[in-house]
């Protein structure tokens, strides 16, 4: 067990620069040896899991109003969710502001006047039974729980209301709109009761977050009624249930959604590419660039064996038109704007990491950046985020001069002592990509320019064994960090955050286990969903206590 | 998890303020990125008052009379704060507080509220809406409810047109009232029905859903507040997210602006601009070139000003189309006269530098020092200014704002 490891290699080299001023400076690991190896689960932190109420983010919204009422509602056209590390479902983003309610509530009015004409019931105005049965049913799959006696009979007066002045219809679209608007359709709420030293969520709490996970959307019946004979409290009903929902369309498409945000392509940039230098560079491309990820994503749970080495190392995709031409590849899509399944150039491509959407969002608008490449590896893929650089630090490097190639305009933050702390750790990985161009096309020389030969041969000191030693560029490092346990554990660290709505630390007992038995599983993805699912994590969070009453 | 409570009330009731002239009702913060070159501020300045602006400021010469320039405050925060600053200024620029790390991952968490959040409360008087935050591009805020609370910005002029001025064309009255009568009745039944949940839930969730309904109850008051004003035309529809529109948009919500104050639907307006890549409105443009990569490289190296000024003259044409919409007459007096607002920006200088930050505070009806220009020491804080324009709003309560290390008290000469 070498998790410590790079860690202190990189806290160690960072810090022989004098660090900024605050409380936050990076805590210190602890010491550990080879002849010393730690017991993870010994010395983890065991206390439940916060679990903060959290409002659906825009796409669970739009998913959660198609599946509740069968309409469908444009997210990107809703007030876009902050994202909080990447993640737009963190709890850390707060309630919902005024004017961001004031937009949700103009969707669901028109929502729920589109919704309304299909799902009126024809009761007669003399049988209450009949309109409080609708209610109830309605209300089921909209608050993900039975209703009260009271919230029926609130809504039951709302659509007396309506009908005393207007009619059937119009009495169902103001219930319709009433419940979209109700904190307990647009919140992620948890009810609870103690147990111990934290809480256990009851069963319908379950399947709502179930459902948000797996589904990125809200219960479908089969969920909610296993929720109601209450056998959601099982680990076993529980990942049997993880089972019947990854089969799902809807799960596929969440978990394309987890690797946009885990690889943080809301960064692609919309403008800024020198189409004088990049002449493919297109609109269309960049769509096609996210799209591919998507596609190639989903795949980890719609294919079987879908694992963290497909992932990184997988060179089979989909293309369309302006994505063939930019990969080379000759025998795409028969038309520009349809997609084809097409194994590209091992040599050149292998899994995500060279996938163009994530080169792009780790460039600049001429050049590639070798230093947002290195740093995305390491923070994103080995969960080392880096110490920040020194304030005083002087953010100018040498004017390039002609004929200079990428690296060697980058080389001198290796060689400044104050830099090179970081820079050893960033440059490295980062160079490893110089044959992808800005775009993420292969090239051999940068620009066009025969002096400017690409140079991706790296070698890698006081990271890990095994990735550890000399590289010949990115196909070979992405395949040693594909075997990298330090890998798997972060990916299985990410999804359980996301999971859960908050950043994990990897000190948690919860996130250890989980990575555990995902090293255990050979990395496949559906095994840690499932994993997730049934873990006792999942269903307990810490008490929570409010500071002043 | 700690969840802050709400904010006390900082202000003595309005009535017992000395007496003077009238107090400024409505905040307008105006946040441009990327820092100036404040070297092209002024072309001469032979006094406090005898001064001619450079190229970088002549746009809002009409308008010298209403404000008053600032130069040489200096934001003690930023140089602590990691790697990438632009994803650290936006909890930084208006609440002067050190920022949440939250392990490293950008954007960072505000360690406070906002300078116009501070306000807020208090301001929001009978205005439906407590504040409003304008932009382009980018939903991220400089405008914070609290610790790691942010605000998000809205970037589509028609929607927030839409909610705010009711948005319903050539309705008639009747219509009108059945629309409202169902407004109504649909939030009385959320709040109601929330009742149920409200009791099941921990308490930390108690308190965030009682901050939401706090924002059902804005909207109902919202309902009636609409139809009192002249409603301004719809805004088009523009795409929000790319710098192609974004001098439009930008307009637009400027324009948006005024017509919030002038119907008083709110008393904080917070009007932030996006970092550009270009400016085409103006055939700035900063792709194409090999030496440069955009504006913000270009801004980096100091060079080439035959850009650089342009881009940066850019802000000061915007505000000064602001203060143009806000000489509108209202009563005896302009609108610009019962508003304070002032012009801040993330960064002193392209190059990350945050010494010599620049201020222009405008209108503020008599109570600050307007037609002027001051320049301080550089050893006072943005937060000393905010702290002074909550004194001249009146609040004779607060004692302190931002980080307690680096505040310095209230600045000399700039209230009258």
């Amino acid at each position: 067990m070498k998790r410590w490891t790079l860690l202190l290699l990189v806290v160690t080299g960072c810090a022989s620069q004098p660090s900024a001023p605050g409380p936050e400076a990076p805590p210190e690991p602890p010491a550990q040896t080879e002849s010393d190896p730690p017991d993870p689960l010994s010395r983890c932190e065991a206390a439940p899991l916060e679990a903060p109420l959290t409002h659906l983010t825009p796409l669970q919204f739009a998913n959660a109003v198609r599946d509740a009422l069968g309409v469908e509602v444009d997210p990107t056209l809703l007030p876009a969710a902050i994202r909080v590390g990447g993640y737009e479902n963190d709890g850390r983003r707060g309630e919902l502001t005024a004017l961001t309610l004031a937009a949700y509530a103009k969707a669901i009015a028109s929502v729920a006047e589109a919704a309304a004409p299909a799902l009126a019931p024809s009761c007669a105005a003399a049988d209450a039974g009949c309109l409080t049965g609708w209610i109830r049913d309605i209300g089921l799959r909209a608050f993900r729980r039975p209703l009260t006696e009271e919230e029926v009979g609130v809504f039951s007066a709302l659509h007396a209301t309506a009908r005393a002045s207007e009619d059937e219809v119009t009495g169902a679209a103001w219930v319709l709109e009433a419940l979209l608007q109700s904190p307990q359709f647009l919140y992620l709420a948890w009810v609870t009761t103690p147990e111990g030293d934290a809480e256990r969520l009851d069963d319908f709490s379950i399947a709502s977050r179930m459902a948000a996970f797996v589904w990125n959307g809200i219960p479908d019946e089969a969920l909610l009624a296993a929720a109601g004979s209450g056998r959601l409290g099982s680990p076993e009903a529980r990942a049997e249930e993880a089972r019947r929902m990854l089969e799902d369309p809807r799960a596929a498409a969440a978990v394309a959604h987890f690797h946009d945000q885990y690889l943080r392509l809301e960064e692609l940039p919309s403008s800024g590419r020198d189409t004088n230098l990049y002449p493919l560079w297109s609109p269309a491309l960049l769509e096609a660039m996210r799209e591919e990820t998507r596609r190639f994503t989903a795949r980890l749970v719609t294919e079987p064996g879908g694992t963290v080495k497909t992932l990184l190392t997988s060179s089979e995709t989909e293309v369309n038109g302006p994505l063939a031409e930019l990969y080379g590849v000759s025998e795409g899509p028969p038309e520009w704007w349809t997609w084809a399944r097409v194994k590209l150039d091992a040599s050149q491509r292998a899994g995500v990491l060279t996938h163009a959407s994530l080169l792009t969002t780790r460039a600049h608008p001429v050049t590639t950046s070798p230093i947002k490449r290195g740093h995305f590896v390491l923070e994103r893929l080995l969960c080392q985020p880096l110490p920040p650089p020194p304030s005083t630090l002087d953010l100018q490097l040498p004017e390039a001069t002609e004929g200079m190639t990428t690296r060697e305009f980058y080389e001198p933050t290796r060689q400044q002592p104050a830099c090179a702390g970081c820079h050893t750790m960033m440059n490295p990985l980062g160079y490893a990509f110089e044959h992808y161009d800005p775009i993420g096309a292969w090239r051999d020389i940068e620009e066009g320019d025969p002096r400017k030969v690409v140079d991706s041969k790296v070698e890698l000191h006081g990271y890990l064994a095994g990735i550890d030693g000399p590289l010949s560029g990115a196909v070979e490092l992405t395949h040693r960090l594909a075997e990298s346990p330090m890998v798997a554990d972060c990916y299985a660290q990410h999804w359980m955050g996301y999971a859960h709505a908050q950043r994990l630390e990897a000190n948690s007992c919860a996130v250890q286990s989980l990575q555990e038995g995902f090293r255990a599983a050979g990395g496949e993805v559906r095994a840690l969903i499932e994993r997730i699912v049934a873990s006792e994590a999942f269903v307990l969070r810490a008490p929570q206590t409010c500071d002043g009453g | 998890m700690v969840v802050a409570l709400p904010f006390l009330e900082w202000f003595a009731p309005r009535e017992a303020r000395a007496a003077g002239p009238k107090l400024p009702e409505t905040l307008i913060t105006f946040v441009t990125l990327q820092g100036t070159l404040s070297e092209f501020h002024f072309s001469a300045r032979a006094s406090e008052t005898s001064f001619q602006l450079g190229q970088l400021l002549e746009p809002l010469t009409p308008h010298q009379a209403d404000l008053l320039f600032i130069e040489g405050l200096r934001d003690p925060i930023t140089p602590g704060v990691p790697r990438d600053v632009h994803k650290a200024t936006p909890s930084i620029t208006l609440t002067c507080q050190r920022p949440l790390l939250d392990g490293g991952e950008a954007p960072y968490s505000a360690g406070g509220p906002s300078i116009d959040q501070v306000l807020a409360p208090t301001l929001q008087r009978d205005t439906p809406w407590r504040s409003v935050e304008l932009g382009a591009r980018y939903e991220e805020s400089f405008s914070w409810a609290g610790i790691g609370q942010p605000l998000s910005t809205n970037i589509r002029p028609r929607a927030v047109f839409d909610t705010l001025f009711g948005g319903v064309e050539g309705a008639t009255n009747a219509e009108l009232q059945r629309l409202q009568l169902r407004k109504k009745s649909v939030l009385d039944a959320v709040r109601e029905s929330n009742a149920a949940l409200s009791r099941r839930l921990g308490c930390e969730d108690r308190v965030r859903l009682e901050r939401h309904l706090d924002s059902v109850r804005t909207l109902e008051r919202a309902i009636d507040a609409s139809a009192a004003c002249v409603t301004p035309a719809r805004p088009p529809e523009l795409m929000p997210r790319t710098d192609e529109h974004a001098g439009e948009l930008m307009d637009l919500q400027i324009l948006l602006a005024a017509h919030i104050v002038r119907c008083r639907l709110s008393n904080v307006v917070n009007v932030v601009f996006p970092f550009l890549y270009e400016f085409p409105d103006i055939g700035v443009s900063f792709d194409h070139r090999s030496d440069v990569l955009d504006a913000h490289d270009a801004c980096h190296k100091s060079a080439p000003l035959s850009l650089l000024v342009p881009a940066y003259r850019w802000y000061a044409e915007k505000l000064a189309r602001l203060l143009t919409l806000l000489q509108e007459p209202e009563g005896e007096a302009r609108i610009l006269d019962r508003c304070l607002g002032v012009w801040c920006r993330e960064l002193a200088r392209g190059t990350h530098s945050v010494e010599g930050l620049s201020f222009q505070l405008f209108g503020g009806g008599g109570r600050i020092r307007t037609g002027r220009q001051l320049t301080f020491p550089n050893e006072r804080a943005s937060a000393d200014l905010f702290f002074t324009l909550a004194q001249a709003f009146g609040a004779g309560q607060l004692t302190s704002f931002g980080d307690a290390e680096f505040f310095g008290g209230e600045l000399a000469g700039v209230l009258s």
